[in-house]
């Protein structure tokens, strides 16, 4: 055995620990789509699980008391707004799956102390999961929160938003489909492998089947928007046009474009990255191309958003 | 190597008395820094579909906490307590949950490249404790050694020991798992 490889990776790397290295990985902390526990119900009798959902149904509307209580309670509503089938009103509490409706012209502010505030717009329709979960089904939400990164989701039908320590505004529309605005800190979004970091002054679009689009930021050109726009529509050959159109400070996009575009644009891409931000030597256009993880680590370090220290413990998946 | 670990060391301490002080932008870089090695003593002992929740719970708890702290040194141990406190409520909570849930997972994981992780985890969690956080800390969390004790508050002798027993004994395990 390499106790050297072991130990600190040094030396020659000891096969079998390499082995065990790679089999391991995917229980490794961070989002793991792969391991998410499935239902395992077994088939019954149709009439016996009719009969036994009407029975469940009774009793629970006779015997189970409210769910409980988040730690998520009004602060404060101008115009309408229900929690359930109750008229909203300061102090009340958000308890756990029920749903939260605002009216036309009205908002709604929510505070948990130990997580943060959620202004809610009007039309706009939530319930909450858990104390760090909401889901936002429609409407508007603007989250400031003060929890840990990344404790607390904004899970929306087509992606979930992980705070990382911000403020950010996420707006869903009757189709799913949505977009997310920070304006400060950091959100990944996220939806099954696919996954975009959303700095302060970036925004980024999410479609209900095609998970978050490609961050941005708000001054960007109107002919990267377009181009962006066209190309996550299925337009390839606006590629063109994002690429001509980015200036340095758009680095960030075209980071992100590295691991979207098929292998015969990826050149292209990089030789653009390239252009917009100084590349460490040991990045090699190769590497990148094989879209081989620390090369595409090392780009995105060359953005000089946030050091590796503060990434480093952030889930990453970049291939 | 140790000039750096200490200086590492001193940052952390100076990250956790600002914590504890209400800095919460000190507490997300502690959070940051520990989350591996949280996870990695959770997974030690609950369903890895549950571990990553865990940590988020840790960390709340710590969080609530961090003002009794009395001393910056005591952080590590402090929040690896938590970790194998909250991973002890999980099975009290639910004592019949739990095999279940495992059991449905490795069932789930039967068929995709989870199934083979699942297996050398639970070769993993039947060695002695000592060995099976560090080893996990190491193997799944990608930390080195270094990292580890500076993370633990463990000696770097007392961590290469846990590596290399621990894995002596993985090998062997695995050895016997090929052989049947």
């Amino acid at each position: 055995m390499n106790e050297d490889y072991l130990w600190d990776r040094s030396g020659p790397p000891d096969p079998e620990i390499e082995r065990l290295e790679q089999t391991l990985a995917p229980l490794r902390y961070r989002h793991r789509a792969g391991l998410v526990r499935r239902s395992h119900a077994r088939p019954r009798a149709w009439w016996l699980t009719a009969a036994a959902a009407v029975v469940a149904a009774v009793a629970l509307s006779r015997l189970t008391p409210p769910p409980p209580a988040t730690a998520w309670q009004v602060e404060s509503l101008d115009g309408s707004a229900t929690l359930g089938t109750e008229q909203a009103a300061a102090f009340m509490p958000l308890r756990a799956g029920q749903v939260l409706r605002t009216g036309g012209n009205s908002q709604l502010m929510l505070r948990a102390d130990q997580y943060g505030t959620m202004t809610i717009g009007p039309d706009s329709e939530l319930r909450a999961a858990t104390n760090r979960q909401i889901l936002l089904q429609r409407g508007q939400l603007h989250a400031y929160i003060w929890a840990p990164p990344r404790t607390f989701v904004v899970e929306t039908p087509s992606a979930r938003a992980v705070d990382l320590g911000c403020e950010y505004t996420i707006n869903v529309d009757g189709s799913g489909d949505g977009v997310i605005r920070v304006s400060m800190g950091w959100v990944a979004f996220q939806f099954a492998d696919h996954e975009s970091f959303i700095p302060a002054g970036a925004q980024c679009v999410t479609r209900k089947r095609g998970g978050p689009g490609v961050p941005f930021y708000e001054d960007a050109e109107d002919s990267l928007r377009q181009s962006l726009a066209a190309w996550e529509q299925g337009n390839s050959g606006a590629l063109t046009g994002i690429l001509a159109a980015a200036r340095p400070r758009d680095a960030l996009t075209v980071w992100h474009l590295l691991t979207r575009v098929g292998d015969g644009e990826r050149g292209a891409v990089f030789d653009r990255f390239a252009q917009l931000v100084d590349l460490p030597r040991d990045v090699t256009r190769d590497g990148v191309l094989r879209k081989d993880a620390h090369a595409i680590d090392m780009c995105w370090d060359a953005l000089g958003l946030e050091d590796t220290g503060w990434w480093r413990g952030w889930e990453r998946r970049w291939e | 190597m140790h000039l750096m670990l200490s200086a590492e060391v001193s940052e952390d301490d100076g990250l956790i008395r600002a914590a504890a002080a209400g800095d919460r932008a000190a507490f997300g870089e502690l959070y940051v820094r520990y989350a591996r090695m949280v996870h990695g003593i959770l997974l030690a002992r609950v369903p890895p579909g549950d571990a990553e929740d865990l940590v988020q719970d840790v960390f709340v708890s710590a969080l609530r906490q961090l003002g009794g702290l009395r001393s910056a040194a005591a952080f590590r141990g402090w929040l690896a307590a938590i970790a194998r406190n909250r991973a002890m409520d999980y099975f009290r909570d639910a004592r019949e949950r739990a095999p279940l849930d495992e059991a449905a997972e490795r069932a789930a994981g039967a068929h995709d490249s989870g199934a083979n992780a699942l297996l050398v985890l639970d070769l993993i969690r039947r060695l002695p404790e000592a060995y099976r956080e560090t080893l996990l800390m190491r193997l799944v969390e990608g930390m080195t050694g270094p990292e580890i004790a500076r993370l633990t508050g463990l000696t770097p002798e007392s961590v290469r020991v846990n590596l290399c027993r621990g894995m002596k004994m993985l090998r062997e395990s695995l050895r016997g798992v090929e052989a049947r």
